[in-house]
């Protein structure tokens, strides 16, 4: 073997000389890079939220091309415009923290006018199937009107 | 795709189209009836409010309010009859703005329902299309725009 305590040592040296401590503060260019990348990923995660209740929305259209056949079927949209009206308002209290947090400071101001006006819509949407199914579906008059076409 | 009008359909248009905030109504109206198809329409932002799902559905659709960050568009009331693709437009209001509403009440959806079976039975329907040049829509009869 030709490796000597020298070597070693010369190689334990120079891997001290090279290595340097983590600094304990960010430079000014890592923390912008990391506020940036923050204001990315919320925009995606925006984008993302929107792009769901978009989707809610569509299927509370596609209800609508169905009739009610049961009682079971009732119960079930029920319990889907209950379970709707619970998420949107958690998602408005998502916005309204979302918006305190970021509007003055002009972050994502187009992603969260977005996020209010999907919640807005799937509401809606909410309250209109809502009326389709519970209301303008069970109004006798509306029914006869329709049957007479 | 032939579509048909009425006179309060038309009566609605033009007030709402008289303010400046809701010049683009009828260019959303072509984007969303004019320029597409049968399942298109069905497919997309509409609500069936009554009527048989494959034959002849009474809608509810919103149009104009695609991009989002933008103003909520309007919501517009009509009868497809899918076979004969025929298109009847009963009824329009802006979401927001000086002659919106949220939603028009179930004594005015049935009056809509009432028209319509007025309108049919008198064949006073307007048939309506676009011009020319795509961008505007007009009476088929006389050709005149039906916004001046």
């Amino acid at each position: 073997m030709t490796t000597s305590i020298s070597n070693i040592s010369q190689e334990i040296n120079q891997i001290i000389s090279d290595s340097k401590s983590i600094p304990a503060k960010l430079t000014e260019q890592e923390r912008i890079n990391r506020f940036l990348d923050g204001i990315n990923d919320l925009r995606a995660k925006l984008v993302q939220r929107i792009e769901i209740i978009q989707k809610l929305d569509e299927l509370f259209s596609k209800l609508t091309w169905f009739d009610l056949q049961n009682q079971e079927e009732e119960e079930l949209m029920k319990n889907v415009i209950s379970k709707s009206l619970t998420f949107h308002a958690k998602s408005i209290k998502n916005f309204v923290a979302l918006k305190e947090s970021f509007w003055k400071d002009k972050i994502c101001r187009e992603e969260i006018s977005g996020y209010k006006n999907a919640l807005d819509d799937f509401e809606e949407s909410i309250y209109e199937v809502n009326e389709i199914f519970f209301k303008l579906r069970k109004d006798s008059e509306f029914n006869d009107l329709v049957r007479s076409l | 795709m032939i579509v048909f009008v009425t006179e309060e359909f038309l009566s609605e248009l033009k007030l709402i189209s008289k303010d400046k905030s809701h010049s683009n109504c009828e260019s959303f109206l072509i984007d969303s009836i004019f320029n597409k198809s049968i399942d298109e329409i069905k497919n997309i932002g509409t609500k069936r409010l009554g009527g048989q799902a494959d034959k002849n559905p009474f809608l509810r659709k919103r149009i104009g309010s695609e991009n989002y960050g933008k103003s909520s568009g309007y919501r517009l009331y009509f009868w497809l009859f899918i076979v004969e693709e025929n298109v009847f437009l009963l009824f329009i209001h802006p979401k927001t703005g000086r002659r919106s509403a949220s939603n028009i009440t179930i004594e005015k959806q049935k009056d809509l329902v009432k028209t319509f079976k007025e309108y049919r039975n008198t064949n006073r329907f307007l048939e309506v299309e676009l011009d020319d040049e795509k961008s505007r829509i007009v009476f088929s009869k006389t050709k005149k725009k039906i916004l001046d």
